[in-house]
């Protein structure tokens, strides 16, 4: 999709909705992301500011906490991820992997097993039948 | 003594069920995990098309030869190794009996290679693929270093798999999972060898055709994929002047004698349970022809799938150039494609070079890429495994895969295991009573409990001494002198008899000038070529030291004194036996020359050696 006003309208949303969550005491409202320096390549800086003091900025550490805090939200909005959109200064935080109560390579090995285990049996029993015949 | 050959022999010995059986257990054997992993590797490093030149030399006049000399000689004399060298003479005992030792170290370290099939095969039912993703190290704050470093690929093989040793006299402990998967494969090998061939005979149907069909799927996914035709296009580009370097001939010259599986012992064991009157000369020649086809069948798939790596490897490298040159000049996102990618480079190195300079890219070339070449188990586990997370639907590709190089090394188990087997059945050692299967489960029990020292922390460096000592030089000597005892012990005219016997026809003049003259030159020549290479430097291995300056490269480490001892020991044992067993019979025999009862080897004949 093409990067257009609406899409800076729904970026403003996003950080002031972020701003929102984070801090709930927080009155963000869309006005007051403000963003600059925008270019071709999609990438622009952007700041908050705080209407209810006198219009200062938010500082970056709290920005940069409520947006880690909502990152995948926004993400999703945008129908992006962590690595096509990228908050410089903020890295992602690393999942960790999925492990499952019970290694799965257990559960292979324990039928693979207990198959081989039948096949002796079933052979070394039928050899001591044969024999006895 | 002499029996008329129409009367057919009730003997008791075991028999193939057809001879289809007996042609597939020979190719499995023949057709192993060095197919896949050694002979894609060679050609590559040798000059491409052009290795086929020396392959086929070799093949013609050294693997050819000697594989219709062992089955010609199983059939003829109807005997294991140790038995059938008794026969041919006393004073060639020594060369049934190293034979036999051959196969019992090959046994010892193979199946412990099937281990680490089995064990990456029983991972690959997992949901994203245990090496495709590095594990976070304790404090959850990044990634594993030692994972991080190298690849994840890397850290599984060395570090979830092996729990390598940064140096092979550090023992390390046992690795449970290893044992476990160790043991699950010797009860494989125990289930299917159970009875001797009437087990193998069965078993051979599914894992001989299981990896053609599986390497025919990997040929066609693999030909699809991206950047395969570079890599078969490498893989197949003839060097020609790379036959004016001595090495390869040499590496076409072992690769054949090592491929074929000569001298193990146990292609005479398959053909001892032949009727005698099978057409050997044929079997040879089909067998040989199929081994070297399928080498270069595997060969395809292996470097489709190569290319393809070697294809996203670079990609991945412009791409990141991309990313960075992109967000350094604000650029429009798709400005810079791979496509134009160096008509902007020098645009950009012109306009603005101290930028460029800035931004450390690094470059990106695919024959670099297609360069890294690996053989071995570096193939198998490292590269090939990398490729197969690239792929879509990679558990499926992983399965398929190690299914097939499970049944390649298995097919080729039932040989070395049937090399062991066989003589000891004739030998008077065990009574007639013991029933088969308590043999065999001795046999594979006790090969379980000297295998664990493989899964140790060391176990892989020990491998890597073991296929280089045990599993090379001896066969050289055993089959020198198993074409000497043939040819000038034996008399070459008794055996061309003999072989006329059996296939109805004399062996023409490319058998008689290959036995007499060339097979064994070209033994020898290899065998001294070997040495001098192997005596030039001093032996070496690679090892993987996680607090090495260069890592993750290898750290070049040499052998100690003691293990040197022990790689000596593996390489002469085997062959030493052919000159004690002669010295024996020698002193034996001078100790009874008042009684002239020494009976000339000339007694028997094909027929009558069955007593």
């Amino acid at each position: 999709y093409a990067w257009d006003a609406n899409e800076e309208y729904l970026f403003k949303a996003m950080v002031a909705f972020a701003m929102r969550r984070y801090s709930s005491k927080s009155r963000t409202q869309i006005s007051n992301v403000l963003l600059c320096n925008v270019t071709d390549r999609v990438s622009f800086w952007f700041v908050v500011t705080d209407s209810s003091k006198n219009v200062t900025t938010v500082p970056g550490s709290e920005v940069e906490a409520a947006i880690r805090m909502n990152r995948n939200r926004i993400n999703s909005a945008f129908l992006l991820s962590d690595k096509t959109l990228q908050f410089l200064k903020i890295t992602s935080t690393l999942s960790p992997p999925v492990e499952p109560s019970t290694p799965v390579w257990l559960i292979v090995f324990g039928v693979v097993l207990c198959l081989i285990v039948a096949g002796i049996v079933f052979l070394v029993v039928a050899g001591i039948q044969q024999r006895k015949k | 003594l002499s029996v008329p050959s129409e009367i057919p022999r009730e003997d008791g010995r075991p028999k193939w069920d057809n001879k289809f059986q007996y042609i597939l257990s020979c190719i499995g054997f023949a057709v192993g995990l060095g197919n896949v992993w050694r002979f894609p590797y060679l050609c590559q490093i040798h000059g491409g098309g052009a290795f086929l030149i020396p392959y086929f030399i070799a093949l013609l006049f050294e693997g050819i030869p000697l594989l219709h000399l062992e089955l010609a000689l199983g059939q003829c004399l109807r005997k294991g190794s140790i038995g059938a060298w008794n026969t041919i003479s006393p004073y060639l005992g020594g060369v049934g009996l190293g034979s036999w030792m051959v196969s019992v170290l090959v046994s010892l370290y193979y199946n412990t290679v099937l281990t680490w099939v089995m064990w990456y095969f029983i991972n690959s039912f997992q949901e994203p693929l245990p090496w495709s993703v590095c594990p976070l190290n304790e404090n959850r704050t990044g990634l594993n270093e030692e994972c991080y470093e190298s690849t994840a690929v890397n850290y599984f093989w060395y570090r979830k798999t092996l729990n390598i040793t940064p140096d092979v006299t550090e023992s390390g402990t046992l690795q449970w999972w290893l044992i476990l998967c160790l043991a699950t494969c010797w009860a494989i090998v125990y289930l299917c060898t159970i009875r001797g061939i009437e087990t193998t005979g069965k078993a051979i149907y599914v894992t001989a055709i299981f990896p053609y069909l599986v390497l025919t799927v990997f040929l066609i996914h693999g030909l699809t994929l991206p950047g395969a035709t570079d890599g078969l296009a490498y893989l197949f580009t003839p060097n020609l002047n790379i036959l004016k370097n001595p090495r390869v001939w040499l590496d076409a010259a072992t690769q054949i004698f090592f491929s074929l599986s000569l001298a193990f012992g146990g292609l005479i064991a398959f053909s001892s349970y032949n009727p005698s009157k099978n057409d050997c000369e044929k079997d040879a020649v089909t067998v040989a022809i199929v081994n070297s086809v399928t080498s270069l069948y595997a060969s395809i798939p292996v470097f489709s799938v190569l290319g393809f790596k070697a294809t996203t490897g670079y990609w991945d490298c412009l791409d990141r150039n991309i990313i960075s040159i992109i967000n350094e000049f604000d650029l429009p996102e798709e400005s810079i494609m791979r496509q134009n990618y160096t008509a902007w480079i020098t645009f950009l190195n012109s306009s603005y070079p101290e930028k460029i300079a800035g931004l450390k890219l690094k470059s990106c070339n695919l024959q670099e890429f297609l360069d890294q070449s690996v053989s071995g188990t570096g193939l198998a586990f490292i590269v090939f495994t990398q490729a197969i997370i690239l792929m879509p639907g990679s558990q499926a590709w992983a399965i398929l895969f190690f299914i097939m190089l499970f049944c390649l090394g298995l097919s080729s188990m039932f040989g070395n295991i049937e090399g062991v087997f066989t003589p000891l059945l004739e030998l008077q050692i065990v009574s007639k009573s013991m029933p088969k299967e308590l043999l065999s489960g001795i046999i594979c029990l006790i090969c379980f409990l000297i295998a664990l020292c493989f899964t140790l922390g060391s176990g892989s460096y020990w491998i890597g001494i073991f296929d280089s000592y045990a599993g090379s030089l001896p066969l050289l000597v055993i089959a020198f002198f198993e074409v000497i005892g043939v040819v000038y012990v034996y008399k070459i005219k008794r055996f061309s008899k003999e072989v006329k016997q059996m296939t109805g026809r004399k062996p023409n003049l490319y058998w008689q000038i290959t036995w007499r003259f060339i097979s064994p030159l070209l033994l020898l020549i290899v065998f001294m070529a070997f040495v001098a290479l192997q005596i030039q430097k001093p032996s070496s291995y690679a090892a993987w030291n996680p607090k090495y300056e260069g890592f993750p490269m290898k750290q070049e480490k040499v052998y100690p004194p003691w293990v040197l001892a022990i790689c000596v020991l593996l390489a002469v044992l085997p062959c030493v036996f052919v000159p004690l067993v002669a010295l024996f019979h020698l002193i034996k025999g001078m100790r009874r020359s008042e009684d002239t009862s020494l009976v000339p080897p000339e007694v028997f004949s094909c027929q009558g050696a069955n007593s």
